[in-house]
């Protein structure tokens, strides 16, 4: 966790030597196989509009059954965007990290952004976790 | 620039679209069953993808058709166990630690097994039978020492091992062997559970 931190922290230094880069936050509900789930990301938005950055999600509710699948997800995203509007962008996600503090998992997805403003967006993402697809939905905004 | 907005628009149409169908009051379907073939000749089936574990319970239901009866002109690998599904341990390949159902064509029924490898050592453990187009509930969970196995009310347990806690964890798919492939296309039907 140390060493990803000082990665961020180099990487975010590196490129805040180059214009039109900013912190940005969201928030987003994804249903899955396992259960719908609600998180949240950090991440520092590139000049391309890319993005990289944490994030952490946790399934929103659980009955006695089903409280072995509640897995907590956290780790690094990445966001590569591949096409870019002034109204519109379309991404590659990738997240890593861990499911219930023990198990390393790598989704893929896609992401569709719609910018309501220059520092509000709408987000719609596509992902493949634990053998099915997931849907997500939620907002980014611009901290600074 | 036209032709991205283009795409954009087509992404945003299918994101919403699968966001709206899949997000829906409709319950996800359970009885969905993904159909493993195992070809004529072949050990492996083929529709096997690389997935990781999620959680510590892996759970399915299975079905077998007439194509697992099956009977060797060697007769001395009718015992040799056809794996159906589980995973490999943490960080490990499945010949060091791994966990999964294993089933036989043997007395005229298709036998249930625990088969697990435990620091390179396998270890079987029989757990009951299953009939053709009989869809059985299976499923495996880890605990810190054990491998716990439920099959029809059946619950066994194997001495675990593991390497490490916390790791990747491998899906394990239908396997054909022991050391002789499909004599004639092996059909399995299973279906994941997440509750």
């Amino acid at each position: 966790m140390k060493t990803i931190l000082t990665l961020f922290i180099v990487g975010v230094l590196c490129l805040d030597a180059q214009a039109q880069q900013h912190f940005v936050a969201g928030s987003y509900i994804e249903a899955t196989t396992i259960g719908n789930q609600a998180g949240g990301w950090l991440g520092y938005q590139t000049r391309k509009n890319g993005a990289y950055g944490f994030f952490f999600q946790k399934n929103i509710r659980s009955t006695e059954q089903t409280a072995f699948l509640t897995n907590s997800f956290y780790g690094g995203v990445a966001k590569l965007n591949l096409v870019n509007t002034f109204r519109m962008s379309f991404a590659m996600v990738i997240r890593a990290g861990l499911v219930s503090d023990k198990f390393y998992v790598v989704v893929p997805g896609a992401e569709t952004k719609i910018h309501f403003t220059k520092g509000l967006h709408f987000t719609t993402g596509l992902a493949w976790r634990a053998g099915k697809p997931a849907v997500s939905m939620g907002i980014t905004f611009k901290l600074f | 620039m036209k032709r991205n907005r283009l795409i954009i628009f087509q992404s945003i149409i299918i994101l919403t679209m699968l966001a709206i169908i899949l997000t829906s009051c409709e319950p996800a379907p359970e009885d969905f069953y993904e159909i493993f073939k195992i070809k004529e000749g072949d050990h492996y089936c083929d529709t096997r993808h690389p997935e990781s574990l999620q959680s510590n319970r892996l759970s399915f239901k299975a079905k077998f058709d007439e194509s697992a009866r099956y009977l060797f002109k060697e007769t001395g690998f009718q015992d040799s166990k056809n794996k159906l599904m589980g995973f490999s341990d943490c960080n490990s390949y499945h010949h060091e630690n791994s966990a999964r159902f294993a089933w036989q064509w043997y007395n005229d029924r298709i036998e249930i097994f625990a088969y697990c490898y435990v620091e390179g050592v396998r270890v079987e453990k029989f757990l009951g039978a299953t009939s053709f187009n009989e869809t059985a509930s299976y499923a495996l969970e880890i605990t810190t020492d054990h491998y716990v196995f439920y099959f029809k009310g059946v619950r066994e347990e194997i001495e675990r091992k593991a390497p490490c806690e916390r790791g990747v964890y491998m899906i394990l798919w239908p396997y054909f062997g022991g050391q002789l492939p499909a004599p004639h296309d092996i059909t399995i039907q299973i279906s994941r559970q997440y509750n």
